[in-house]
């Protein structure tokens, strides 16, 4: 047991530093994007306002001078201000980040809710009904655009059924059809690979033994079969959640939903630059941490990872 | 004299015994593969009955483990019994439901399987697998009492600290260990027959030694009747009472293990037991069965093992008429047309050719020297990869090679055999130590010089399925030596056909891919691959494990010629006592990195004095039903790690012998006053029970 400290540690190293190129990168990549003096100064202005406002930002000295500033400032913890609503970055993104990762969290849900069962069933009667419609389903479900299903479902359930609304936020029914839209590009990817990793843990000589002590057969996939098969699935699902939170993102701006992404695209216009770092540093932070957890659950389930 | 196959239950007939506890009748299996319908089992049929062990001994594909998983209900999805009557007791367990006739195993029937790594579950406790087995079937047993009722079974078995082992998982238990905790689990209803498929093909001999007696002892104490399938011959003369031989998919000689053993009534019996190399004698030459079993694909009118036979190869009936069991005396079947006969012994090749390994003049002059030689593995951990400690996996061995002599390094997995070969053609460096080869110390070569070395110092694998590229053709696999060290293109070919030629195999077999092979011809080609640079030494690492007697024979054979024409000296590393003993002139005995016993191969095996050495070939099993019951030295407790081996005498934590001295010197290896080997114990000399 006493390397899990050790794993987590050596993981927490690793996404630090991941993070650190991260903002490196990011800080590079906004100068490149336009220059937000010219924005913020309105129409027209002098040459002396624009001075002004490159100096109250702090856009006046050199960029590798801007960024020792800037890492500096990290370290202390301040990301900065936004420039255009003059509140600090960090509590604007903080205020957005529930909203999300509620989405995200709610679609991974879903995702493993209908995925896992229906690749269960294929996995015990490979080449049935349920296994060959599935399979097409998820060729189905994987080539289909997100944001294009997205508005498909807008129509139909919004506009055309009027059972759920088309955008916004407020009520459950607000998170239905996101949530849905976003968790179909997850299903059939966990769907095969349930299908598959019990497949081949099914062929496994433990699972004969299981057979062998007279276990009946829903034991004997779920208890020793599943179990086992979590181990990939476990790995490919944590990664589906930075995925997710992308794709919630994209969605946000299709449902008008008030989170992260719609923020994001609205700091982005502006070249409000604190935002957008402030902006992407939270969602990497969230990732990295989220991948530490996925290691803690490892190793709840398999323990072969506990020792060493 | 010729009785149905159906009463071969011939026991309660003939001797008024009880009723069978299983009764298999006319079993046949299938199996749906990419090449057609494959029959495994064709129509077998045997009883067990109460008390007794059945052993069940075939070659791979001879349908003895198919037998058992039909019986069980355990097939492979593409697996489907399609006819005969399997009873337990009363019932016919085919025609009952699943669930049903399930609920049964476990409990009425419990199965220990081969590998006890694969048949454990990883991710649960050995606790929770024990425990499971007992609350299915032990309705309101309680969770506390159950826990402790698996602590008593792991006690049982022998698992040390049972109550503190229970939490752990099988990847922490040792391979004796887990087949132990196999074992308890299997114990745990109390069943009437216990099946074990191969109980003790994965682990070392001193561990089969400790599982086949925790096995009789469980037998004795359940008083359940056992099949126990095995492919070795000595496991069931020291297990069994009787003996069901199988071939093709059809039992050719059913009996008592005494009247089987000593009088064979079946051909192919009769060659098994000649062509098995054994410990405790010296064969001048294998007996060989020639070719490979039959397609089980295909099916030819009569005996199936008539192309094989050295019997009655040319008679009529054998080809035309499938011979149908028959009793020959009471308790004793055979499948033969010719069953009453006396059989000729295995024709071998002209006695001129044939010359025992020992026998053998050997050239004195040295090729390989080995001195000091050690190979130490960091143990790294944490970001940086600090060492936080040293396997000492080969720990200081000195071993020298003579030209055209074979030289069998022995010893249990984790001994440092392995790495010794390895070393010798430098696959891993060498920490310390000289490698001389024809008085050249090549220890320090680097790359470009090694290559020149490396062309006369060759190695051949274990396993002949995965050391081969599959994607190419034998004849590029075969010939790549010769492009790598630049010999003229246009004599490739002609080489490549010759060797193939040498090694048995035919020129076209150049264009086919190595899956078109079975084992035995894989290792062929391995073999081939090694020798075409015609190197003065072959490092033949396990060479023979992964095959079956018969194809380990042809394969020995096949070696012994190679020698013989092509003056090779040969390090043959194997764990399998038997067949280092045949084939080599001197052995060395490793133990946890060490060489404990050395010398003449004859001088070895018959005056071991070594209590490692005694203890290993003691724990042989012996095909031989009149060596009766062997004092056996069944050594306590396990290897220690080679990370941590123990002070002065590694083998002292287990030996029978070990005193004061044992921990603080470390015995040299040395002649004894009176020995003609030498051995590096502080208190050498004959064990004090004779051991044959």
């Amino acid at each position: 047991m006493h390397d899990l400290g050790g794993v987590l540690t050596r993981r927490a190293f690793y996404g630090l530093l991941t993070l650190f190129l991260l903002i490196t990168l990011v800080f590079f990549v906004t100068r490149f994007v336009g220059d937000p003096v010219a924005m913020l100064a309105g129409s027209d202005p002098t040459e002396e306002m624009l001075q002004q406002i490159r100096e109250r930002l702090g856009l006046d000295v050199p960029v590798w001078q801007q960024y020792v500033t800037f890492l500096g400032d990290i370290v202390r913890g301040d990301l900065g201000d936004s420039y255009s609503q003059g509140v600090p970055a960090v509590e604007l993104v903080a205020e957005r980040l529930p909203a999300t990762l509620l989405l995200a969290v709610l679609a991974l849900l879903l995702a493993i809710v209908i995925s896992i069962p229906i690749g269960v069933i294929a996995a015990i009667r490979p080449g049935s009904l349920i296994d060959s419609v599935a399979r097409v389903l998820a060729v189905l479900g994987q080539s289909v655009p997100v944001f294009w299903l997205a508005i498909l479902m807008i129509i139909f359930f919004a506009v055309n059924l009027r059972i759920l609304p088309a955008g916004g936020t407020g009520t459950w029914q607000h998170l239905v059809l996101p949530a849905v839209a976003l968790s179909i590009s997850s299903v059939p990817l966990t769907m095969r690979l349930t299908r598959s990793a019990l497949l081949e843990v099914l062929n496994k000589d433990y699972i004969r033994t299981a057979r062998a002590k007279g276990l009946r057969e829903w034991e004997v996939v779920i208890k020793h079969g599943l179990r086992n098969a979590l181990i990939p699935i476990v790995t490919v699902l944590t990664l589906r959640l930075g995925d997710l939170i992308g794709g919630a993102i994209v969605l946000e701006q299709v449902f008008a939903y008030p989170g992260l992404g719609r923020l994001a695209v609205q700091a982005l216009h502006v070249r409000d630059f604190p935002v957008i770092q402030a902006f992407i540093i939270v969602t990497a932070a969230a990732i990295i941490l989220i991948n530490l957890i996925a290691d803690v659950i490892y190793t709840v389930v398999d323990p072969r990872v506990r020792v060493n | 004299m010729v009785a149905e196959p159906v009463s071969i239950t011939g026991r309660e007939k003939n001797r008024g015994g009880p009723e069978p506890v299983l009764s298999v009748r006319d079993l046949v299996t299938r199996f749906d593969t990419r090449y057609g319908r494959l029959t495994a089992v064709r129509g077998v049929s045997f009883d067990l009955y109460p008390g007794e062990t059945l052993g069940v001994v075939g070659e791979s594909g001879s349908g003895k483990s198919v037998t058992m998983m039909s019986v069980l209900g355990l097939l492979p999805p593409n697996g489907r019994v399609v006819g005969g009557q399997v009873r337990l007791g009363d019932r016919d367990l085919l025609s009952m439901r699943t669930n049903a006739r399930r609920s049964l195993q476990g409990k009425e029937i419990a199965t220990i399987f081969q590998d006890p790594m694969s048949s454990l579950n990883p991710v649960l406790s050995i606790g929770a697998q024990i425990v499971e087995s007992l609350r299915f079937h032990q309705q309101g047993l309680g969770r506390k009492a159950a826990r402790q009722r698996a602590a008593e079974l792991l006690r049982i078995v022998g698992v040390p600290n049972p109550e503190q082992r229970l939490d752990e998982y099988p990847h922490q238990y040792s391979g004796g260990m887990r087949q132990r905790a196999m074992i308890a689990m299997a114990l745990a209803n109390d069943p009437r027959i216990l099946i074990a498929d191969e109980p003790t093909t994965a682990l070392d001999v001193t561990t089969q030694a400790q599982i086949l007696g925790l096995l009789k002892d469980a037998k004795a104490r359940t008083g359940a009747a056992a099949i126990i399938v095995t492919h070795d011959l000595g496991v069931v003369a020291e297990t069994a009472d009787r003996v069901m031989v199988m071939y093709a998919g059809r039992v050719v000689e059913v009996g008592d293990v005494e009247q089987v053993f000593r009088h064979p009534r079946h051909p192919y019996t009769h060659a098994l037991l000649a062509s098995s190399p054994r410990v405790d004698e010296r064969m001048d030459k294998l007996a060989q069965i020639q070719g490979r079993p039959p397609d089980p694909l295909e099916t030819p009118p009569g005996c199936p093992f008539q192309p094989r036979c050295h019997q009655a190869g040319s008679r009529e009936i054998c080809r035309t008429e499938l011979p149908p069991l028959q009793q020959i005396e009471p308790a004793h079947w055979s499948a033969c047309h010719f069953a009453a006969e006396r059989f000729a012994d295995l024709a071998t090749r002209p006695a001129a050719e044939v010359q025992a390994a020992g026998g053998r003049a050997v050239a004195q002059d040295e090729v390989l020297r080995i001195e000091g030689l050690k190979v130490h593995f960091p143990i790294v951990r944490g970001v940086l990869r600090r060492p936080v400690g040293t396997i000492r996996a080969v720990d200081g061995i000195d071993l020298v090679l003579h030209r055209a002599e074979t030289l069998g390094i022995v010893g249990e997995s984790g001994c440092g055999k392995t790495t010794t070969g390895r070393a010798i053609v430098r696959l891993v460096d060498p920490t310390e130590g000289r490698v001389v080869f024809k008085g050249e110390d090549v220890t320090g070569y680097d790359r470009d010089r090694l290559r020149s070395v490396r062309r006369s110092l060759q190695i051949v694998f274990q396993d002949p399925y995965s050391s081969l590229d599959p994607r190419m053709k034998v004849g590029a696999l075969v010939g790549e030596a010769l492009r790598i060290h630049g010999a003229p293109r246009p004599s490739h070919r002609d080489r490549v056909r010759r060797v193939l030629d040498l090694v048995g195999l035919r020129a076209e077999d150049a264009d086919r891919y190595p899956h078109e092979f079975s084992g035995g011809q894989r290792q062929r080609i391995a073999v081939a691959r090694s020798i075409i640079l015609d190197p003065d030494v072959l490092v033949l690492d396990e060479p023979v494990s992964a095959l079956d007697v018969s194809v380990q024979a042809q394969t020995i054979n096949l070696l012994m010629d190679l020698q013989r024409e092509l003056n090779m000296a040969f390090v043959f590393v194997a764990h399998d006592l038997a067949v280092v003993r045949h084939i080599s002139h001197r052995v060395a005995v490793m133990y946890l990195g060490k060489v404990v016993e050395a010398g003449d191969n004859n001088a070895v095996y018959e005056n071991p004095l070594h209590p490692y050495t005694q203890a290993l070939l003691s724990a042989v099993p012996v095909a031989d039903v009149d060596a009766g019951e062997r004092p056996r030295i069944v050594l306590s407790g396990e290897v220690p790690s080679a990370a941590n081996p123990p002070s002065g005498c590694r083998f002292r934590t287990r030996c029978f012998k070990a005193q004061s001295i044992c921990a603080e010197q470390e015995p040299p290896l040395v002649y004894t006053p009176t020995s003609e080997h030498t051995v590096a114990c502080h208190f050498p000399g004959p064990h004090p029970i004779p051991m044959r």
